[in-house]
């Protein structure tokens, strides 16, 4: 706790990078998978969905380093991790995107196109604000993740909460490593909690009661 | 009018509709009936150019379905089918007004043909801010009717409508469509396997079998007092 207060100041800032570097990624993957996921063929679909998951599997840490030999950016600063951390993303709300955008019940889909919805207000009207708690539940997911990953950006020089886990490491000072678990749990609960309530605002008729069996 | 002339439909090599040729005339309720699978979606789904024929032609006043574009033809033809099929994120109000929205109309205006037309239907003011999930089905069911006629059509395509509503409501909801049908002067193909539904709608009842092979058509009086075959009677039940 002493190490803490004594901190403060500097564990802000780390604070502050990591939920930004966080909140970019998350908001650049979803908006690449909303994109996309829209646009493609089912067969298209499911190739780049191989292909995401593959990325998936690479290790961040690999990602980070390779990314500035493949696209030529400085090996140390943010830029390598939040575009390997915004292709992660894209990676894991690609498939959520993609079947939430699948829930609209068939009925549905049958008197939208008898009534003469086009194809774009077919999505912007019924497609995508069914898909709101699918996409939601997929945000919460990749949200933890990201925050998590985001701290091995500090390997490569990003100073952010990862920071406390290599300096308290190098320099044995466990209240160093606690605080930085403690912190990114916070920040992770914290995404989570707004995440939730978005969705909450964004699909109010899931909360009215079925007046009716 | 609706004219149908020698419509078939294939799929694949299996045949959904055979050589149909019917008039559905203005003004008039015309009734499909028949079994499972006798082709009757097929029909309904061929005039509002979901399905396309594989040869023979559909027109609606004299011009060919063919030569329209597919969005705004749907866009000018009501459609209702059993599944209402309402937008469970909008609420009563929205949802017709979407679609009269949709179909041209400007927002305020096409708000206050669907205010207009859900009372029309029997849908009432405290009803237009509920979601779909919050209504019975026979609510629903009206709902739908009033979404369809929103868009101010002269057709109406009615794909078991009452289907899954209970009896007593289906039948008030009959007589308001007999109503409205004839206050507004929509021409209507409707499709049912019910037979007092038919027989109490129709103008014209129409009594098709496998690949939409027409049995008998006529009036509901002609069908039931002298009906031309075996299968007819069967289904009419007489």
């Amino acid at each position: 706790m002493e190490w803490f207060f004594r901190n403060i100041e500097f564990i802000q800032g780390l604070a502050i990078t990591h939920l930004s570097i966080s909140l970019l990624s998350l908001l650049a993957g979803t908006f690449i998978a909303l994109l996309i996921a829209p646009a493609l063929s089912p067969r298209s679909s499911e190739i780049i969905a191989g292909l995401l998951n593959g990325i998936y599997a690479i290790p961040s840490l690999a990602l980070f380093v390779a990314l500035p030999a493949i696209i030529g950016t400085s090996y140390i600063g943010p830029t390598n991790v939040f575009i390997a951390l915004t292709v992660y993303v894209a990676a894991t709300m690609f498939p959520s995107v993609r079947d939430a955008l699948g829930q609209v019940p068939p009925a549905v889909l049958v008197i939208s196109s008898a009534q003469g919805l086009s194809k774009w207000q077919t999505l912007f009207h019924v497609k995508f604000p069914l898909a709101i708690p699918g996409i939601v539940a997929g945000l919460r997911v990749a949200s933890a993740s990201t925050i998590s990953m985001a701290s091995i950006g500090a390997v490569v020089g990003v100073k952010n909460l990862g920071f406390l886990f290599l300096d308290g490491f190098q320099r044995k000072i466990p209240e160093e490593i606690v605080t930085g678990i403690l912190t990114i749990f916070i920040i992770a609960l914290l995404f989570d909690i707004s995440l939730w309530l978005l969705g909450a605002i964004f699909t109010p008729w899931r909360r009215k009661k079925a007046l009716h069996a | 009018m609706i004219e149908f002339r020698k419509v078939s439909k294939r799929y694949g090599t299996s045949t959904a509709v055979d050589n149909f040729s019917l008039t559905a005339p203005s003004g008039k309720i015309t009734v499909l009936m028949g079994l499972s699978g006798s082709g009757k979606t097929t029909l309904l789904r061929m005039v509002n150019r979901m399905v396309e024929p594989s040869s023979g032609s559909i027109l609606i006043d004299g011009s060919e379905v063919a030569g329209m574009e597919p969005v705004a033809l749907r866009r000018s033809i009501g459609y209702v089918m059993q599944e209402v099929g309402l937008l469970p994120h909008k609420t009563v109000l929205d949802n017709v007004a979407l679609i009269a929205n949709i179909a041209g109309q400007a927002k305020t205006e096409a708000q206050t043909n669907a205010a207009a037309m859900l009372e029309l239907v029997g849908v009432g003011k405290e009803y237009f801010d509920r979601y779909p999930s919050q209504l019975s089905g026979g609510q629903q069911q009206r709902v739908g009717v009033a979404r369809a006629l929103a868009i101010k059509p002269n057709i109406l395509l009615m794909d078991e409508p009452f289907g899954a509503v209970d009896p007593i409501i289906r039948e008030d909801l009959q007589d308001e469509l007999i109503q409205i049908q004839r206050s507004l002067g929509l021409t209507i193909i409707f499709i049912t396997h019910d037979r007092q539904e038919a027989l109490k709608l129709a103008d014209q009842l129409v009594i098709l079998s496998e690949r939409a092979k027409i049995e008998q058509v006529g009036s509901a009086q002609t069908l039931s007092t002298t009906p031309a075959n075996d299968f007819v009677k069967k289904l009419l039940g007489v």
